[in-house]
């Protein structure tokens, strides 16, 4: 499988607010990270991805034609009704999902450990996690699509949740993506980063690339004068010194190599972004 | 859509439970005082109770973005609706057999040709209301409120009509100025308005399937 999923020049406009012409694959084996604030368009990306949402303009493709049947999904919120018991779920997910294999969410019950004579309103958010999760794996699909899985969670749980994401990704024919506005969750566990602001892709390409490609400078003010402003995305100013977030580490290193530059984080990538725009 | 019916079901599980048990309580009542004549009434608690179980599941599903995920089933818009009409046709038919085994009881009051009547009532509430909770859900009052002007305050009126109808009919058997066989007549109607309204349904089936196709969550 070359491609989980591409999609293609993507528009969704609701007119106060438009995912505008949106472009990225994941590529087999892989997982992308979607990353932007509250509202950037995460959500509306994958909802256009999964046919929730019916786009403007632009065209998805999942799983090389093969639709919505191999894919797994996550929402931000458990959807399943809160009268509903454990099994209940799994029973009647067995009914809309080919693939289903019982034992399978019968393991991922008892590996998450969630009571099958539980009710889904009786499961603490982690938990409801957790249930969706083994809901979206126990149909074995290539492409797990994650929304804010992770946010509202405890790091234990997080960390308990990512490591099982890692093992999903076993071969080829698996692919991730995730959206988060927890960067660090992403930055352990993503190969490519999408960076959605306002609706459009700001920053996007290998995880590794794109952190040893920007440079985080941390300067006084008199030395961030002489820096190019064309290498400056953003900078933050305090009352001991500023920061920056410089474009091309190489560039910078060669013309100022008295200026030390550290490795950004994800965070540092969103922050200085939107800064930037914010003057 | 065998896995959408088998969550209709399960959430209605406690819901059937109540409805059969005030049913025998309403029946036994009916059959300890039969001077109440409460078997009339009965009838309209019947009809409310199947379509409650339909506003139930229509509340249901507006809870916790249960639509926008099943959206993403593969197939899910168009088995989600064929599972809920399926589920309406078999409330339909249980239905049917109580106020057939009512107008068996309480004949004098019920006359048969009331089942077939008051199932077709009940075909046209689901045709009316079913795509209505499909399109804006049931949560809004708004929605509550057109469905009641839609559909209960029509049939009411028609209903009442009808009454009238009878009742100056039956007068007018009584007193000659009628041929006799009126009965028939009803008794026909009977059965050819549930027909009707099964088509009623079909049609609101595919309205409803178009409306899920469109649909955005």
């Amino acid at each position: 499988m070359e491609y989980a999923m591409k999609l293609d020049h993507l528009t969704k406009d609701f007119g106060s607010f438009a995912l505008k012409d949106v472009s990225f694959a994941i590529p087999g084996g892989t997982i992308l990270g979607l990353i932007g604030e509250n509202g950037a368009g995460k959500s509306t990306a994958i909802k256009c991805l999964l046919g929730i949402l019916h786009p403007t303009s632009g065209s998805v493709e999942l799983l090389e034609g093969e639709g919505l049947i191999g894919v797994g999904y996550v929402p931000d919120e458990c959807p399943f009704s809160d009268q509903l018991k454990v099994a209940q779920v799994g029973a009647s997910c067995a009914g809309m999902f080919p693939g289903w294999e019982d034992s399978l969410f019968d393991h991922y019950l008892s590996k998450f450990e969630l009571p099958a004579d539980k009710k889904v309103k009786e499961l603490s958010r982690g938990m409801k996690m957790k249930l969706s999760i083994a809901v979206a794996l126990a149909h074995r699909p290539k492409l797990l699509v994650l929304d804010e899985a992770t946010s509202g969670l405890d790091p234990v749980v997080r960390d308990e949740i990512l490591d099982e994401f890692l093992a999903f990704l076993s071969d080829e024919d698996h692919a991730i993506l995730i959206s988060s506005h927890i960067t660090s969750d992403l930055e352990k566990i993503c190969d490519y980063v999408v960076y959605l602001h306002k609706g459009q892709v700001t920053i996007s390409g290998a995880k590794d690339e794109l952190l040893s490609t920007y440079g985080k400078l941390s300067c006084s003010k008199e030395d961030l004068a002489r820096v190019d402003p064309a290498l400056i995305v953003g900078r933050r100013e305090g009352e001991y010194g500023c920061q920056a977030l410089i474009n091309d580490r190489a560039a910078f290193q060669k013309a100022w190599p008295d200026l030390p530059l550290d490795t950004p984080t994800l965070e540092d990538l969103m922050i200085f972004t939107t800064r930037s725009e914010r003057g | 859509m065998k896995g959408f019916l088998r969550r209709d079901l399960s959430l209605l599980r406690f819901w059937g439970w109540v409805c059969l048990v005030m049913l025998a309580v309403a029946f036994a009542l009916a059959r300890a005082f039969p001077r109440v004549r409460i078997s009339g009434n009965l009838v309209y608690f019947i009809l409310i109770f199947g379509m409650e179980t339909l506003y139930l599941l229509a509340t249901y599903d507006g809870m916790g973005g249960w639509l926008a995920y099943a959206a993403a089933v593969p197939g899910g818009r168009r088995k989600m609706v064929d599972a809920r009409y399926f589920l309406a046709l078999c409330v339909a038919l249980v239905l049917a057999v109580v106020l057939f085994l009512q107008s068996l009881l309480w004949g004098e009051e019920l006359p048969l040709w009331t089942a077939g009547y008051y199932t077709a009532a009940f075909f046209f509430l689901l045709s009316v209301n079913l795509p209505i909770c499909f399109r804006w859900g049931y949560t809004g009052s708004g929605v509550r409120l057109a469905i009641v002007l839609l559909t209960f305050v029509p049939l009411g009126i028609m209903g009442g009509i009808f009454n009238g109808v009878l009742q100056s009919a039956q007068a007018d058997l009584a007193r000659g100025a009628l041929r006799a066989d009126v009965d028939g007549f009803f008794t026909a109607l009977a059965g050819v308005l549930p027909l009707l309204g099964l088509g009623t349904l079909a049609l609101s089936w595919r309205l409803s399937r178009r409306i899920m196709e469109k649909k955005e969550f």
